[in-house]
């Protein structure tokens, strides 16, 4: 029988980790989702935050890490402007001017109070990644001389203060590849500017060794981060976007399940190792 | 239950269940769309990237400028990189690729210069001083979990260090502190394959949940 177990076709394992991923999004249930001291360390900093500063949030990403970093957006978004933080938006990822519009579509809607120009504004993509993040401490005005609509910066209000690093209070960088890592050497250790990140699970467990010196002011790693961080927002009462906060619960969901799965998967695959080893199997 | 309307959910879904079929085996389907997304990607980079971001605003456009008002300061800082830029061509034609060297030393060196200070900075200077002092206590109830994480960080640090101590032979008290060192090590994995799993396993949630819930519309 360990034997049968053992020499299983994969493809029956695929579809346990589909069945066990579409029931809770077919049933819709949330579990609760505490908030860990990373999240909750980026949280604080935007809300102890003075209405009218300014955070910078580079949405380093691109389609292929969406469904991890794109609630992280709108969760941190919908958290500044609620709080009347102006919020600006760039990326440094090809693929990202795409991601920002998704947001920003909705945003508009949600927040039809928030005027573009005065409470956000969108820098569009650059590339050169050390050499944008290195012009933004000098002026970001030579970095982007337009937004991404072709307005030139100067005729954008909320602009007409904001130069460099010293009226930027916040760059949260949102990235599945080394990009925080970026803003840490260039924007932290040169300048002292105050970076967060969100990242995907795959890069957290590198950034935990920044974390706890200070270096990044908080952390959103993976789906859960970006879970906990709207529960955070929704339980402060700034959630305009309830869906996004109730697909992102769902969807944890259906990651414990996934979870549970695969660590049971783990424990048959190793008491079935054991007992063919025991019988002189191979 | 409300199908979508929209041909491009519809485009996007027939081309995640192409992609996903390859689970089962190799298909016809899988290689189309394998084959339309790498298409689609080098499109995006030709015009997106090397047409709209670098082409035109930094070599059109300022040479345009500089054909206009040649004796202009500004528009005359164009002419260095753009001879430099020409030189990396070089590479292309093996008679002329030393041509390729001067550009080369030039991003080297300044890749260099600014990476090299703010490294040693961000991941030596830094991370030794985490290592030492860390971030206080935030109130008087946790000071004794703060000194004892800070003890824990200095041990594991410390073991994992000898491990890749390389010029003894690992017996005695060594061999227990790298043996600890090697504990450590593994659990540090551990939770790295950990999250890699989550990760991978939220990006097929974020599909299926696109197919179940924006395609079929089931809620």
């Amino acid at each position: 029988m360990w034997q049968k177990v053992s020499n299983l076709d994969r493809r029956w394992i695929y579809l346990g980790v589909a069945i066990c991923a579409a029931l809770p999004l077919i049933l819709e249930f949330i579990l609760p989702i505490p908030a860990t001291p990373p999240v909750k360390r980026l949280f604080d900093a935007i809300e102890n935050m003075p209405p009218g500063h300014f955070i910078l949030l580079s949405m380093d990403f691109e389609p292929s890490t969406m469904p991890e970093l794109l609630p992280m957006a709108y969760a941190i978004t919908q958290h500044a402007l609620s709080r009347g933080i102006k919020v600006g938006f760039m990326t440094l990822a090809p693929a990202g001017p795409g991601m920002i519009e998704i947001v920003l579509e909705d945003i508009r809607k949600a927040y039809p109070d928030r005027k573009y120009g005065e409470d956000y504004v969108n820098f569009g993509y650059k590339p050169g990644l050390s050499a944008v993040i290195l012009g933004i401490g000098e002026d970001i005005h030579r970095v982007f001389p337009r937004d991404a609509y072709g307005t030139p910066l100067e005729d954008i209000p909320m602009m007409r203060e904001i130069h460099n690093y010293k009226q930027i209070d916040l760059v949260i960088s949102l990235s599945g590849a080394g990009y925080p890592d970026a803003w840490l050497l260039y924007a932290n250790a040169r300048y002292g500017q105050a970076v967060a990140t969100g990242a995907t699970a795959v890069m957290a467990p590198l950034y935990y060794a920044y974390l706890a010196t200070g270096q990044f002011v908080g952390m959103l790693g993976g789906l859960k981060g970006a879970a906990e961080y709207a529960e955070l927002v929704r339980k402060a009462g700034y959630m305009r976007i309830p869906e996004v906060q109730h697909r992102v619960g769902v969807q944890m969901s259906s990651q414990s399940f996934v979870h549970i799965y695969i660590v049971l998967l783990i424990i048959v695959g190793n008491i079935a190792f054991f007992f063919i080893r025991r019988s002189g199997g191979r | 239950m409300a199908i979508s309307h929209d041909p491009w959910v519809w485009a996007a879904a027939l081309l995640t269940l192409a992609i996903y079929s390859f689970l089962y085996k190799d298909n016809p389907f899988y290689k189309f769309a394998e084959h339309l997304y790498i298409g689609v990607s080098v499109g995006y980079f030709l015009y997106f990237i090397i047409w709209q971001q670098i082409v035109v605003p930094l070599i059109y456009d300022p040479l345009k400028a500089l054909f206009i008002s040649p004796f202009h300061a500004k528009e005359l800082l164009i002419i260095p990189p753009l001879i430099l830029s020409i030189m990396m061509l070089g590479r292309i034609s093996p008679r002329h690729a030393w041509l390729s060297r001067w550009p080369m030393a030039y991003v080297m060196g300044m890749g260099a210069g600014l990476a090299i200070p703010a490294y040693f900075q961000t991941n030596i200077f830094k991370q030794i001083e985490g290592t030492i002092i860390s971030i206080p206590p935030a109130t008087i109830e946790i000071v004794t979990t703060y000194y004892l994480n800070k003890l824990l960080v200095l041990i594991i640090v410390t073991c994992v260090l000898l491990f890749f101590y390389f010029s003894r032979e690992h017996k005695g008290a060594l061999g227990k502190a790298t043996m600890l060192g090697r504990w450590f090590l593994m659990l540090g994995f551990g939770a790295a394959f950990g999250y890699t799993v989550m990760a991978r396993v939220s990006l097929l949630i974020g599909r299926l949940d696109f197919l179940l819930h924006t395609w079929l519309g089931i809620h």
